[in-house]
């Protein structure tokens, strides 16, 4: 069933076939809005936000002349950029600096979440396989294994700033993998870089 | 001298750069002080590759983290919708399956209907004076039975 016929039955009063437009469209939603938020604890609760959203604005749908999927999406868009402004405004009290530095990246940052980030997710698992071995490493123990610098820090003898700089330069190095013409199938840049972690 | 000039622009670019890698990885890493803050969001404002590099951190940062990879749920979104949405499309299925006259009722029928059904436990004015009369007549006939029944007895 794709999105626009699962649409259809539920408008039709088929409350069920939701479950199918939620399975087509939940990973492109979460990864939109995860890219969105600065809080990511948040994710969870805006996804599920999202798609009840969508479902009480089903009249707006327009069948037949938008696509499904396009149209939850920009639902969850607008999901999302609402609770990305709520979060920059409880920011603004208690670091006003982040709120500054995350409200100036919201035209650039919207620009990208437009252009879609799909390739880059689906890129990423060639560009980690390519990163130095104790940047693999430390990405995998910090953002798979959820182990906080400091316990890397402890477990591999090193120092909390060798773990930052070494998550630093591994995203850098991905950032510069994902590039398109990268060969990574990417959204930006120019050619792959290997130097995650060296020198760090 | 010139090749002196070229060492101390270089170790001066050099130092600027990695300043601003720490102050990129602090943002990401959420450890800079506010002073620290303060100069990224000039540095931020004044220079768009800063800008770029540090929303290249953000994303990747966002995106390598477990919410952003969790799988679907849709079973939970689904206990959170009660009911179909109030659709066009769902009102005319709901009529179409309560039709039992043999014809498609309309959203305009309906809406015709909406008051009498909710008021259903009362009878339009109409017929309540239509029984009203009989019952009033039932009543006469049984009065009148009983004067007949009583007079009778008694003569």
């Amino acid at each position: 069933m794709t999105v626009d016929e699962a649409l259809a039955a539920v408008r039709a009063g088929d409350h069920a076939a939701f479950r199918h437009a939620i399975g087509a469209c939940e990973a492109e939603v979460r990864v939109l809005l995860a890219a969105m938020l600065p809080d990511r604890t948040r994710v969870d609760a805006c996804v599920h936000e999202a798609f009840v959203t969508a479902y009480h604005r089903l009249d707006g749908f327009r069948a037949g002349r938008e696509d499904g999927k396009a149209w939850i999406v920009s639902v969850a868009r607008a999901v999302g950029m609402a609770a990305r402004r709520a979060a920059i405004r409880v920011e603004q009290a208690k670091r006003p600096h982040r709120a500054e530095i995350e409200a100036s990246l919201d035209d650039e940052l919207m620009a990208r979440v437009d252009r879609g980030l799909g390739k880059t997710m689906a890129g990423l698992p060639t560009c980690l396989a390519q990163l130095h071995e104790a940047a693999r490493e430390v990405v995998v123990e910090h953002y798979w294994r959820g182990t906080v610098p400091a316990d890397i820090a402890q477990l591999r003898e090193r120092s909390n700033a060798w773990v930052r700089v070494t998550l630093f330069r591994a995203r850098e190095a991905l950032a510069a993998c994902l590039e398109p013409g990268a060969g990574s199938g990417g959204d930006r840049g120019s050619h792959p870089r290997k130097d995650g972690a060296h020198g760090a | 001298m010139a090749e002196i000039a070229d060492l101390i622009r270089e170790k001066t670019a050099r130092m600027e750069r990695d300043r601003r890698d720490y102050l990129l990885s602090g943002y990401v890493g959420e450890t800079l002080t506010d002073a620290e803050g303060r100069e990224l969001a000039d540095h931020i404002a004044r220079d768009a590759t800063t800008r770029a590099r540090l929303l290249d951190q953000l994303i990747l940062h966002r995106l390598l983290h477990e919410s952003a990879r969790l799988p679907a749920d849709s079973g939970r979104v689904l206990q959170a919708l009660s009911e179909p949405p109030d659709t066009a499309d769902a009102v005319m299925s709901r009529l179409r399956a309560k039709s039992a006259i043999g014809r498609e009722e309309t959203i305009t029928d309906s809406f015709h209907r909406r008051p009498a059904a909710k008021a259903s436990h009362k009878l339009p004015t109409v017929e309540r004076s239509r029984w009203a009369w009989i019952a009033w007549g039932i009543v006469a006939v049984a009065v009148i039975l009983a004067v007949v029944y009583i007079a009778r007895r008694m003569l």
